[in-house]
């Protein structure tokens, strides 16, 4: 189906298992790298659902974190007010940023370049704002603790660290995978196409804005459940996570990373959380940081650390 | 008729790109429009191909109103066109390219299946010469190879009427051969075609019929030798500004 063949799974389904055991003995390095590698797999699908937009259908958006923000409230809300489940809720965050992308993606269709992004930036600030002001809703700039924990199954219990852990290496190896596949799919092929060029997309039949649709339903439906998570797992959540700075953030990692290799993003989500964790004590400098580091990548790698990785590979190969 | 264009009127500000242009085309000719830089051939083809809404007038394709269509739609119907100026998917391989036209016509959830897909795509690059050059990257290929590409991807959407413009510009005598050679082979294969051409000896080889447009009107319609004997044609074009190019 949709021109994904058994060889294309095989072949990419042996990396994820290979992630998998690499993956599994984190935990034993004790709760600090547990909780680093829990967020940094958290940012992973964010960043890797921000290349399907930005890297294969060339649709720069800057309000990423917005449809983060609005899975980790809508699955925070629907718990607490509701008593939904988080297993559900999370899924249902995931939906209800599909439908905060298609509000921002239909009328944006035919904007490009500056114009998108301004469009974009400006949609997060909308969110930011709305999370800050529906008080009676969101609590405003406090934010919402005590969020519940994912429920337990059986004796296990998703408050300890360990177990969350397992849970989120599931859904991230399970996300990228199902991204990789998309980007390897002829929806995939179609995107690449627009990204190329729009016109020549058009004239070869492409439906180009029912597909810059569906890119923009898929990338935000992916951020939201990883915001759904998110939440479940630090159970404080805040308009903060919404920011532009945040943003930027998730942004960064997808073009340091490498856009348009789905797996660069994952490997920027890596060092930039490593960065960070590294330069605690210059936190107000970040986003200067994260700045430069953009425009030197540009400049000088645009193929971002993915790109100085297979470099290396050829070279030790040689 | 395939194609029948009806007083089509397109205007950029005070500019009349395209003034009042009628004229038809049947199944299985290969229709050339000639005339200077700027007479409006290029927007013509938007006009048709659906980039462009006309102010006025209409068109007609097997002989149903697609006036205002969407490009993509027109694709689906059999009417596709190539770019004067290449517009190739560069960052992705010559397959892939024609595989995007195949996946977006025929249906990118059914549709046909990746192996028929792939046998269909891999005939048509073997028909305009480019089979040993499948897996590299568009962005690889000399401007001659892009020009083929560019038909063979437009090939790939398997269209009834194909619209060329200029396949043969910027190229080398012995590539314009090649392009030309591809082009003779799609009318053989069935396809009507309208081209674009400002090369003379290209188009007076080719072409059954020709049009000639100037200033966005249509000044002159026949066979080559008729063109090429019209005073108003050999006044406006050939005399002076054919030599500038060619
Ligand atoms: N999008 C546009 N906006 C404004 N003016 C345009 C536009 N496209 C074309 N024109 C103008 O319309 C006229 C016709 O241009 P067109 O490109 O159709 O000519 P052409 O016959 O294809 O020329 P060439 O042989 O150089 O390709 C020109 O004066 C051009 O400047
Ligand atoms: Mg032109």
């Amino acid at each position: 189906m949709l021109g994904i063949t058994k060889d294309i799974v095989l072949r990419i389904a042996k990396y994820y298992l290979v992630a998998l055991i690499l993956l599994i003995p984190i935990p034993l390095a004790g709760d600090y790298i547990t909780h680093v590698t829990i967020l940094v797999m958290l940012y992973a699908v964010t960043a890797a659902s921000l290349d399907i937009l930005v890297g294969y259908t060339g649709r720069l958006s800057l309000g990423h974190a917005a449809f983060f923000a609005v899975g980790a409230y809508t699955s925070t809300l629907l718990a607490m007010n509701w008593g939904v489940s988080p297993w559900v809720g999370i899924f249902l965050g995931g939906l209800m940023a599909s439908v905060f992308g298609l509000i921002l993606g239909v009328p944006s269709l035919k904007l490009r370049g500056p114009y998108l992004a301004i469009s974009t930036l400006g949609f997060g600030i909308i969110v930011w704002l709305m999370l800050i002001n529906l008080d009676w809703l969101t609590r405003g700039p406090l934010g919402i603790p005590g969020i519940p924990p994912l429920p337990g199954i059986g004796p296990i219990d998703f408050r300890s660290k360990v177990a969350f852990y397992y849970v989120a290496l599931a859904f991230t190896l399970i996300s990228i995978f199902l991204l990789h596949l998309l980007t390897k799919s002829r929806i995939g092929k179609i995107l690449m196409s627009i990204r190329e060029d729009e016109d020549a997309a058009l004239s070869v039949g492409v439906d180009v804005p029912l597909f810059k649709v569906y890119a923009f339903l898929i990338a935000t439906f992916f951020a939201g459940i990883s915001g759904g998570l998110y939440a479940h797992y630090l159970r404080y959540i805040s308009p903060e996570i919404s920011t532009l700075g945040e943003s930027i953030y998730i942004l960064s990692m997808t073009i340091i990373g490498g856009f348009g290799t789905l797996i660069g993003p994952v490997m920027g989500a890596a060092v930039l959380s490593l960065l960070q964790e590294l330069l605690r004590s210059y936190l107000e400098y970040r986003y200067l940081i994260y700045g430069m580091l953009i425009i030197l990548v540009m400049k000088f790698f645009p193929s971002g650390i993915y790109g100085i990785v297979q470099f290396i590979l050829r070279k030790v190969r040689e | 008729m395939i194609l029948e264009v009806d007083k089509v009127v397109k205007r950029f500000g005070g500019l009349v790109a395209v003034d009042n242009v009628s004229f038809s085309v049947s199944e299985g000719e290969i229709f050339g429009i000639i005339g200077p830089n700027g007479a409006g051939k290029t927007t013509l083809f938007n006009v048709i191909t659906g980039f462009y809404k006309p102010d006025s007038g209409s068109i007609r394709f097997l002989g149903e109103d697609i006036t205002g269509m969407k490009p993509n739609k027109l694709a689906k119907l059999g009417l596709t066109r190539t770019w004067q100026i290449v517009k190739p998917f560069l960052g992705m391989s010559v397959l892939d390219n024609l595989l995007v036209s195949i996946y977006a016509t025929k249906g990118v959830i059914y549709g046909m299946s990746e192996g028929e897909a792939v046998r269909r795509a891999e005939e048509i690059l073997e028909f305009a010469g480019l089979l040993h050059r499948r897996d590299v990257l568009a962005e690889a290929l000399p401007h001659g190879e892009r020009k083929r590409l560019e038909i063979a991807r437009a090939l790939a959407t398997e269209p009834k009427l194909l619209m060329l413009d200029e396949p043969a510009g910027g190229l080398t005598p012995t590539e314009m051969d090649e392009v030309m050679e591809v082009v003779r082979k799609v009318r053989e294969s069935g396809v009507t075609v309208v081209i674009i051409e400002h090369n003379m000896r290209v188009i007076m080889n080719v072409c059954e019929r020709i049009m000639v447009l100037n200033f966005g009107r249509k000044i002159a319609e026949g066979s080559p030798e008729e063109i090429s004997r019209n005073e108003e044609v050999i006044k406006a074009y050939l005399g002076e500004r054919f030599h500038v190019r060619s």
